[in-house]
């Protein structure tokens, strides 16, 4: 018979008691593990979606001498030749160091092209990445996806009367209007988008690139070391985060984060509170038990010792259970919670840390309720008797 | 030989502005070996000399002395080791601890002593086999009958081998016949030499004991050697 096991037989034998420490215990931790997973996972999953809408990082020549712009990038209205991208660095963007966090590269051709007398610019995209690039466009029409299909902005198919299913005759290359894009309140009113290939072609801009506009995952890798290595991998161009897009993205990430910080810490002192109230309550009861034993000559050192054994048992069991139940939970609802599907991982760092955090709990919520047990004078106690 | 030394040891609790006089300046000497009934009435004072005399209770004045021991003069935790070094207690209603079993009451006094598992076992079963228990050692105390558990209860207050143990009402809760089955067991072990010392409302408990002291109003009011006439 050791201390220890006086605390271990009180546990195992006093079910009840046991089972409603325990569960409080769960009860706190597995709240703790659910929410912070859901919101770790949805976290990450709503900075993704976050960064896949619209571009963070712009690719553009380095080149002066500009004039007609989209996008904030401007292309010169004079005939000398800019300096330019190529298809070729849309492979090197794909195949940087980080290139699991490129979500999308969306490479574009701009040049002036003429249609009944009139200007206008014309770019080149390529219709898939473009259109999830741009989630906010809406149009009229088909979703365009061919080699002569034609995205209108708004300014431009009422100018000239076009509606989706009309046909356009471009430097005598025949188009088909597949959609226009709703009125956007941008410059994008004014232009024409057409497949990328045929654009270079009709351009004479063949295997040229004006900008390329690229969407990164930011969760895992810092901006800028994305930035620096397409700088390196490519050296002609100019690369700039948009910082906005970046500044707001970090800003609705950390208060989604912060409010999961709250939320965990409150069910954590809930669940602390629990186990500090039901320590108390057990003590209280216990008292002519700890008059028997410092009767026959324990320590108070030894009633702190039996009773911190028992909190600290309960804190390392329901740590453990509550990670386990808390993890199983956050699988389970997630996808109902958070309406997205995310993924919740097993993961083994948060389970020791979990476990850890129970046991310090426990402890901490149990040493008030011990110094008081501790404290009691054994002639008072055994009057309980 | 004294083992215990009592001058003039009173306790007075406080209430409020209210006083009450537990204890007023008692001298008591009690021998080793002797076996020493406390009667007296309700509120008399009798529990609060027994946890006075058991290390449990400072008087608010006056000395104890167990085997030369000033005992109030010890620090508290030096007085708990007196206490496990010292003094076996046997309480009213057995004051089994209810999780654990017969032999794991009676080994929980070594647990804070040096010895190791099986001599505990040992020194445990030997005590338990010495009140006729050896049999029902893993049940619990809910699984024993009165008799059985005042049993276990002395089991537990002798297993450490103190050289005194106080018994408060040990008959209080038991029938005659288990009740004088007790009292033997008591009678037997003070032959063995263990000094005993006993709070009683049962006077047919007194043929047990070498000495009764009759305690009233917080006084010794009389005592009687067994075998000798009565002393006021």
């Amino acid at each position: 018979m050791r201390l220890d096991s006086i605390a271990i037989n009180s546990l195992r034998r006093r079910k009840v008691k046991m089972v409603f420490m325990l569960l409080g215990m769960v009860i706190a931790m597995a709240t703790v593990v659910t929410l912070f997973s859901i919101t770790t996972a949805m976290n990450s999953e709503l900075a993704d979606t976050f960064d896949e809408i619209g571009a963070n990082i712009m690719v553009t020549p380095k080149s002066d001498n500009l004039s007609l712009s989209y996008g904030g990038v401007s292309i010169p209205a004079s005939t000398e030749q800019p300096a330019m991208l190529t298809n070729n660095d849309i492979i090197k963007i794909n195949t940087i160091p980080n290139k699991d966090n490129i979500a999308f590269v969306a490479p574009k051709v701009l040049g002036l092209t003429e249609f009944q007398g009139n200007s206008l610019m014309l770019v080149g995209v390529d219709f898939p990445y473009e259109l999830k690039l741009k989630k906010w466009w809406t149009y009229q029409g088909d979703k365009p996806g061919a080699v002569d299909d034609l995205l209108l902005g708004n300014k431009v198919a009422r100018e000239f009367d076009k509606i989706p299913g009309d046909n356009m005759i471009i430097k005598g290359k025949e188009f088909k209007v597949a959609a226009v894009l709703d009125e956007q309140g941008t410059e994008e009113d004014g232009l024409i988008f057409a497949n990328l290939l045929t654009a270079q072609d009709l351009l004479n801009k063949k295997n040229q690139l004006s900008f390329i506009e690229v969407a990164a995952y930011c969760t895992t890798c810092p901006i800028e070391q994305i930035i620096s290595e397409i700088e390196t991998g490519v050296p002609n161009a100019k690369v700039t985060a948009l910082a906005e897009a970046v500044r707001t993205r970090q800003q609705i990430i950390d208060r989604f984060t912060n409010f999961s910080y709250a939320v965990s810490l409150v069910v954590l002192l809930i669940g602390a509170l629990v186990v500090m109230l039901t320590m108390m309550s057990s003590v209280s009861e216990r008292t002519s038990e700890i008059g028997v034993y410092r009767a026959m000559g324990f320590r108070r050192s030894n009633i702190f010792e039996i009773i911190l054994t028992e909190a600290g048992i309960i804190g390392l069991v329901g740590g453990l259970l509550g990670y386990i139940v808390g993890i199983l939970l956050a699988k389970t609802l997630a996808p109902t919670i958070a309406q997205m599907a995310i993924t919740i991982p097993w993961n083994p760092l948060m389970g020791v840390t979990v476990v850890f955090v129970a046991t310090v709990v426990g402890l901490l919520s149990s040493a008030y309720p011990a110094v008081q047990a501790a404290k009691l004078d054994p002639a008072e106690a055994l009057r309980h008797i | 030989m004294s083992l215990i030394n009592v001058k003039g040891i009173s306790k007075i609790y406080r209430s409020g502005e209210e006083e009450v006089t537990a204890l007023n300046k008692v001298d008591l000497t009690i021998e080793e070996g002797d076996f020493v009934a406390l009667m007296g009435p309700s509120g008399s004072g009798k529990s609060t000399l027994l946890t006075i005399l058991g290390a449990l209770n400072p008087p608010s004045q006056g000395n104890v002395l167990i085997d030369d021991i000033d005992i109030y003069k010890l620090p508290v935790e030096r007085r708990a080791d007196f206490r496990s070094a010292y003094i076996g207690f046997i309480f009213q209603q057995f004051q089994l601890i209810p999780y654990l079993t017969a032999i794991e009451n009676v080994m929980l006094p070594l647990a804070i002593l040096k010895h190791s598992h099986g001599e505990q076992l040992e020194m445990a079963q030997n005590v338990l086999d010495k009140v006729g228990l050896s049999n029902k050692s893993k049940r619990l105390p809910n699984q024993l009958s009165g008799g059985e558990q005042e049993r276990v209860a002395i089991a537990r207050a002798i297993v450490n081998q103190p050289p005194l143990v106080f018994a408060d009402e040990p008959t209080g809760s038991l029938d005659t016949k288990t009740g004088d089955e007790i009292m033997r067991l008591f009678q037997s072990l003070n032959k063995e030499g263990l000094t005993i010392i006993m709070v009683t409302h049962n006077e047919e408990n007194l043929s047990y004991a070498k000495r009764t002291i009759w305690v009233r109003d917080g006084q010794i009011e009389r005592e009687h050697l067994k075998g000798a006439a009565v002393s006021f």
